[in-house]
């Protein structure tokens, strides 16, 4: 992870002097919109996920590193059925596999790897969909979770910052099989 | 972890009950629970609450780790199949999330980093527990201020400094800190800590 900064530093804290240019020689970029942005960082924690679910051995996904947490498998697949509840509950229907109650699905209903890649694929890819169908007007409905109601943009912005915490967990799991994750290789 | 959802499902998305908010009229019916004394969500509280959310589960990670293993890294562990050379240890973990905060946030308020803060390091002069935390608190205070300068006019300009806008600086400060908060509770069961949001729970 020691690279993020740089990263970072370079795709979201960008220098002036590229603004300053930009200002003088273009005409300003159009402003994207919300939906535009939600879309992208979906897209962005999705992949990473992804990318997790596809570079780990088959047999190493049911490690973890301390017996009271999550193996590999079983955080892939929470991150990705709860990002299916929720999906679902803006999307207004019953989108994607059957995975049982709740939001951690069983090792049982996703014996493979190949299982497992496919059902974090589909959940990005059936978020981002929903996200792009919906539009900025999508973000400003409210969906009732519980008793209560959110906004949809409330409920996207959870599913992805959910999808970092989860993300971070594994970075540590693969630091301990040797492996380096998706951030810090690029 | 289970539970964490539960968590910040309360936290994050609390009791946006009211139909208007985020700076556009809302599709969805008004709802009967909706409290005319409550002061109606906006962009800029919304981001204050996800500011709020993950400052408290960070703070709590900090103050949850003792003093002596704040120079934990795994890479001490020489777990069998392992590379974690070079990796942060739990006090520059924490150091990197409130700099990151500072330069993702500081565009918002235009207001200046702090002369300390070199890299995303954060600045290597803060050693103790306390001056520590004292930092990240500093740097999510900024946040805060940051989030009160959104507006459903604002959020997707660029303000000075930046080639993201608004909205994503904000946003993405937020995001990022979850993903060194996932990684700060490996480290605390690495040492034998059951993280703070895990507590009392079934799991």
């Amino acid at each position: 992870m020691k690279h993020l900064l740089v990263l970072t530093l370079l795709t979201v804290v960008a220098t002036s002097a590229f603004a300053q240019s930009q200002s003088q020689d273009q005409a300003p970029l159009p402003a994207r919109s919300r939906s535009d942005e939600m879309l992208d960082r979906w897209n962005a924690i999705g992949n990473k996920l992804v990318a997790m679910a596809q570079d780990f051995p088959e047999d190493k996904y049911d490690y973890k590193l301390q017996k009271d947490e999550r193996t590999l498998a079983l955080n892939l697949l929470h991150a990705a059925a709860l990002d299916f509840v929720l999906i679902r509950a803006v999307a207004g229907s019953n989108i994607g596999p059957d995975f049982g109650e709740g939001d951690n699905p069983s090792r049982d209903a996703f014996k493979t790897k190949a299982d497992v890649v496919k059902f974090v694929q589909e959940a990005v890819a059936d978020g981002a969909d929903v996200i792009k169908q919906q539009g900025d007007a999508g973000l400003d409905k409210t969906t009732k979770l519980g008793k209560k109601l959110h906004h949809n943009s409330d409920i996207w912005i959870f599913a992805i910052e959910h999808s970092a915490e989860h993300y971070g967990q594994l970075v540590v799991y693969y630091r301990a099989n040797n492996m380096v994750p998706p951030d810090s290789r690029r | 972890m289970k539970h964490i959802r539960i968590l910040l499902l309360v936290a994050a998305l609390v009791s946006t009950a009211t139909a208007a908010g985020h700076g556009a009229p809302s599709s969805a019916p008004a709802t009967p629970q909706a409290q005319p004394s409550q002061p109606l969500p906006t962009i800029a509280s919304t981001a204050d609450r996800e500011i709020s959310a993950i400052e408290k589960q960070i703070v709590e990670v900090a103050e949850a780790m003792p003093e002596e293993k704040f120079n934990f890294s795994p890479e001490g562990l020489n777990i069998p199949g392992s590379d974690y050379k070079g990796v942060r240890t739990f006090a520059v973990q924490l150091k990197h999330v409130a700099a990151s905060n500072y330069f993702l946030w500081s565009p918002l308020t235009g207001e200046k980093i702090p002369e300390n803060i070199k890299d995303g390091n954060g600045p290597a002069e803060l050693k103790t527990k306390a001056e520590i935390i004292k930092f990240l608190k500093d740097s999510f205070a900024l946040g805060h201020r940051a989030a009160a300068t959104l507006t459903s006019e604002n959020i997707l300009q660029t303000p000075e400094h930046s080639k993201s806008s608004r909205l994503r600086l904000a946003t993405f400060g937020v995001a990022h800190a979850y993903d060194h908060y996932g990684q700060m509770v490996e480290y605390l069961r690495m040492n034998g800590i059951v993280p703070p949001a895990s507590r009392a729970k079934s799991d």
